[in-house]
């Protein structure tokens, strides 16, 4: 639902062109990786600006690695991954120290989480206590080892990815993680034509290096700039009102057993803002707020029928209509 | 389902109307009930929409909440007097009022059958109080269709409905025809039930005398009654004329005194054999004031210095004014009253505690509302009537404690038998009082064959009759035609004391037609004559007047004198009970309370009287009003339309307008819905979606300002959507059943 500025005037065009371009190109690079799901494409863009991270759960074979490994590689940077296993260890995750014999000190030695795009295959199938390893590094950027403090890369990024919950063989993500990520999302099965494309582009290649790899397309500190324009879009009050209001809406839902967080309506601030960035607009409006309502609840509100919730959540709350005649 | 309940609702208001006012306002009634069902169609409509939102329990609550309310008004306001409503007007009343809350506010099912219900019962027992019994066959068949059809609608599959349907419709109006055809057969108004024969009656109505419909008391058929008992004396009585002084001959002077026929006279219309002259006194007639001549002349006596007796006649003491009947005309010649015979001398009363006296006949009529008290002392009255007002319904005459002590004369007096009530008695009396708003609805006797004395007519001519007929138009028979007469009599006629020569043959007819001022015993009797060519029973009726001016502050007694005789008349009810009016101007007036419909029927009446003088404009009003009806989203989007032009378009301003159109074409904005995302929705093109851009800036930008704002957007975008395209591209919504 793109809208286009019919008044380019109003808009600072230069700023916004240069970046126009550099989220085009990720979203092409996405678009191509995972054919026929623009929509989910533009919420991981949203949530990539947005400094989140991002859970994807689906049934396996739906192209969930294939969109983190492109997004990660068209984002540039540092690339790890972590396949989860329930033998992993939290010290498999953050690093642990050796003794180094020549230097007779311990060394440490720091594990995937160093990274830009750190991909988490399958969260939900290692235990709790590695996943609670991840927490630290999710919410504040650092990892402490043996009582000593790692500072991750500035545009540190997890994308997990997870089975449905009740499928076998899978521990379920505690709240506390959960409100880490900024958004979940499921991409679904692709539709006939897409799916007959991936076909098509299958035939030939015989393996994995024959594919073209994704290549870079926008750098590290680009991005960093990226996320830091998209912290400044503005959001006036009554779009923060209706931010608490709906927020409020979610915490006396009787459906609802644990409503949405402060931490996470900043989350849901900061990722409207990166939609409303995405559609070319320096402020946020309840459309924004609306479109990326789904993924940023349902990440929350887990519990059974979220898509449902959310929808009547935000049928509960009236749109204000304010500013100035 | 829902037209069935509206059907009957309707019913029922309109039914209770009806029978609540017996008025002739043509339809008022009716269009009451019309405008209220409207205003509880028109509340059910507003109140929709909210009550929609709720949760069903508040939804009940709110719905006992409005039927309390209703419930408690109704109480409230008759208790206040501002509704005046019998005991069961009052409960049926409050089942409408339940019925219409549950009509309002919900619109399952279950309710509809409630209000149903509840609606049904009102319609049947409004239906006998419905004076015109043309209307109740129409209302009946009606009422009958839509309970049929709700029943139907009720029990019986979609499939099978319409053939009931028709099936009921068919017998209802099979049953309506019938009743039609009875009423039209049966001729109205005719006294003689079916089982009439078998009745054995000497013809009275029993008002007089409970016998009369055993054939033994009075009545015009008594000397042919079965029974010994009912021999009467009236072929035994000699024809005197005494010179002596009747009632008020004796002490009251502003009457002046009885003209007296010269032998001459006496002797025009006697054959010169039948003339017998007998000399010595004349023979008296014993039972004086028994008659009163309405051909008075000055009194010739001169007044009497220094022998009267000090005080009043009587005094009384209670609410005011009072009337106190002492006798009772009914005879009228053209000229003179005569009195009521004495009844039988049977015991009025019994005695119950403390010496009080209750009568035994009481009267009962539903006209009646709560009883009043007085406390009456007899000063040098004299004879045997005891001063009270009527309605008597118990009284206590001193420490009197034997009932045989009292007797009755035959028009419901209370008098002494064979005793002359002593100065200084004290007398106690509870009477019943009579609610004018209340006698609206009772009906008043119709004419009786053994009450031809109380219609008779024969004495007045036929230009009296006219008048009569001329000032009663435009009213249904009823208390408000008898309020209507008296009321232009009143306003016709000069109240003059002044005791003049009056010597003419016809009294009543030069005082309504060509002097216009006399004493109030001509215009009692004028009222009297007015009445009863009307079909009213009427008689006449003179005693004290006890004003409200004249309580003495220090006694609370009014002092009665021979100042305070005064005429009035009464008019009897249905059941017999005599209700006072007094036709003289000056004095109390009969007060009937405005029906609800008769502002109404005013209004009705004067606007029809408006609508036929400007037939053009009338035409034009009625024309404008249905296209400003019809096109009424049209104006209010005009109107719009070019105050936001006026303002120059402001995005904010014109949401508004845009959100006007929405909701008069049944496509409002859900209020979840971000304005933007519903203008796009309106499918508005390249107009709309500039007009957004410019919407979501103004809205919800931080310290947007109307720097490079342009009402081309806005512009644009009122006349991409248009109402007519919303209109156009609404779904149907169905209406809700």
């Amino acid at each position: 639902m793109a809208i286009v500025n019919a008044h380019p005037a109003v808009v600072h065009c230069d700023a916004i062109t240069a970046h126009h371009i550099a989220v085009a190109r990720i979203r092409t690079a996405l678009n191509d990786a995972l054919r026929g799901k623009p929509q989910v494409v533009e919420h991981v863009l949203a949530c990539l600006l947005a400094r989140g991270h991002l859970l994807i759960e689906d049934l396996p074979g739906l192209g969930k690695t294939t969109l983190a490994k492109a997004l990660a590689a068209s984002v540039g940077g540092r690339f790890n991954r972590l396949q989860c296993t329930p033998d992993l260890l939290p010290g498999d995750v953050t690093g642990f120290s050796v003794f180094n014999q020549k230097t007779r000190e311990f060394e440490f030695l720091p594990g995937p989480v160093f990274a830009d795009v750190l991909l988490v295959d399958e969260i939900n199938r290692t235990t709790p206590r590695t996943q609670s390893a991840l927490l630290e590094a999710m919410a504040e950027n650092q990892v402490t080892v043996d009582n000593a403090q790692h500072k991750l890369a500035e545009t540190f990024f997890v994308i997990a990815t997870q089975n449905p919950t009740d499928h076998h063989g899978t521990y379920p993500l505690p709240e506390a993680q959960l409100d880490r990520f900024a958004m979940k999302l499921k991409i679904g099965y692709p539709q006939r034509e897409h799916e007959m494309d991936i076909l098509a582009a299958a035939v030939g290649p015989c393996c994995a290096g024959d594919t073209p790899a994704v290549e870079s397309v926008v750098h590290t500190p680009d991005l960093h700039h990226l996320q830091q324009h998209v912290a400044a879009v503005s959001v006036s009050e009554i779009i923060r009102g209706y931010l608490v209001d709906l927020a409020a809406a979610t915490r006396s839902h009787r459906g609802v057993t644990l409503g949405l967080s402060p931490r996470g309506l900043l989350t849901w601030q900061r990722v409207a803002q990166a939609w409303a960035f995405l559609n070319d607009r320096d402020f946020v409006i309840p459309e924004d707020i609306q479109a990326v309502a789904g993924p940023v609840l349902g990440v929350r509100l887990a519990q059974g029928d979220a898509p449902h919730i959310v929808g009547e959540v935000i049928a509960a709350v009236s749109v204000p209509v304010g500013g100035r005649r | 389902m829902t037209f069935a309940t509206a059907l009957l609702l309707l019913l029922a208001i309109t039914a209770l109307q009806l029978s609540r006012s017996s008025d002739s306002a043509v339809g008022a009634s009716a269009t009451a009930g019309l405008i209220a069902f409207a205003i509880l169609l028109a509340a059910r409509r507003a109140l929709h929409q909210p009550l929609a939102r709720i949760t069903p329990r508040t939804r009940n609550r709110v719905t006992i909440g409005v039927g309390a309310i209703l419930v408690g008004t109704i109480v409230l306001c008759s208790s206040l007097s501002i509704l005046s409503l019998a005991g069961e007007e009052i409960v049926l009343a409050e089942l409408l009022a339940l019925a219409a809350a549950l009509f309002t506010c919900r619109d399952d099912g279950k309710s509809l059958q409630q209000t149903a219900l509840l609606s049904a019962v009102v319609v049947l027992f409004s239906l006998p109080g419905i004076s015109e019994s043309f209307r109740l066959p129409v209302i009946l068949a009606a009422t009958a269709c839509g309970g049929l059809w709700f029943m139907v609608s009720a029990t019986v599959t979609p499939k099978e409905r319409w053939t009931w349907t028709y099936a009921s419709v068919i017998i209802v109006a099979l049953i309506g025809v019938g009743l039609l055809a009875h009423h039209r057969i049966q001729p109205a108004g005719e006294e003689n039930p079916w089982y009439a024969a078998w009745v054995p009656t000497s013809g009275g109505d029993g008002a007089g005398d409970d016998d009369a419909r055993r054939g033994t008391g009075d009545g015009p058929d008594e000397i042919s009654g079965g029974s010994a008992d009912s021999l009467g004396f009236d072929k035994s009585d000699t024809f005197s004329e005494s010179g002596r002084d009747g009632l008020y001959d004796l002490w009251v002077e502003s009457y002046g005194k009885p003209t007296t026929s010269s032998d001459q006279q006496k002797m025009v219309g006697l054959k010169p054999n039948d003339v017998r002259v007998v000399q010595g006194n004349d023979r008296e007639n014993l039972r004086v004031g028994r008659s009163f001549e309405l051909r008075r002349e000055p009194a010739r006596r001169p007044p009497v210095n220094g022998d009267v007796a000090a005080g009043a006649r009587a005094w009384i003491k209670g609410p005011m004014p009072a009337y106190i009947p002492l006798a009772v005309f009914t005879d009228y010649d053209g000229t003179a009253w005569q009195v009521m015979d004495h009844g039988k001398p049977s015991v009025p009363a019994r005695k119950t505690d403390g010496n009080w006296m209750e009568i035994l006949h009481r009267p009962i009529s539903p006209s009646f509302e709560g009883t009043d008290t007085y406390e009456i002392r007899a000063g040098d009255l004299g004879g045997e009537v005891l001063p009270l007002p009527s309605l008597v319904e118990r009284f206590r005459m001193g420490r009197v404690g034997r009932p045989d002590f009292f007797a009755l004369t035959r028009s419901g007096l209370l008098r002494l038998s064979r005793r002359n009530l002593p100065p200084g008695a004290t007398l106690e009396v509870v009477v019943k009082r009579i609610a004018p708003s209340r006698l609206v609805n009772v009906e008043i006797a119709l004419p009786k064959h053994s009450d031809s004395s109380l219609l008779d007519v024969d004495s007045v001519g036929e230009d009296v009759r006219a008048l009569a007929a001329e000032w009663g138009d435009g009213r249904k028979r009823g208390w408000r035609q008898v309020e209507q007469v008296v009321r232009r009599l009143r306003d016709h006629i000069a109240l003059d004391r002044t005791p003049v020569p009056s010597t003419s043959v016809e009294p009543v007819r030069e005082l309504l037609l060509v002097s216009r001022r006399g004493p109030d015993h001509q215009i009692a009797s004028a009222s009297v004559m007015l009445l009863r060519s009307l079909g009213y029973p009427t008689r006449l009726v003179s005693g004290f007047f006890a004003a409200t001016e004249d309580v003495d502050p220090r006694s609370g007694f009014v002092p009665l004198d021979a100042d305070d005789v005064h005429f009035w008349i009464e008019v009897r009810l249905a059941d017999g009970t005599w209700v006072t009016v007094d036709p003289t101007p000056g004095y109390p007036m009969l007060n009937l309370p405005t029906p609800p419909g008769e502002w109404l029927a005013s209004f009705w009446h004067e606007g029809q009287v408006m609508v036929a003088a400007n037939r053009v404009a009338a035409g034009l009003v009625v024309t404008a009003v249905v296209l400003g009806f019809v096109l009424r989203y049209q104006w209010i989007d005009a109107l719009a339309t070019l105050f936001c032009r006026l303002r120059g378009y402001p995005p904010r301003l014109t949401l508004r307008v845009l959100e006007l159109r929405g909701r008069m074409a049944r496509r409002p904005r859900p209020t979840s819905m971000p304005p933007g995302q519903w203008v796009a929705s309106l499918n508005a093109g390249l107009a709309g979606q500039s007009f957004i851009v410019e919407l979501n800036r103004v809205l919800y930008r931080e310290g947007a300002d109307r720097a490079g704002m342009t009402a081309v957007a806005g512009k644009a975008a009122l006349s991409a959507i248009s109402l007519r395209k919303l209109m156009k591209e609404r779904k149907e919504i169905p209406w809700r059943s």
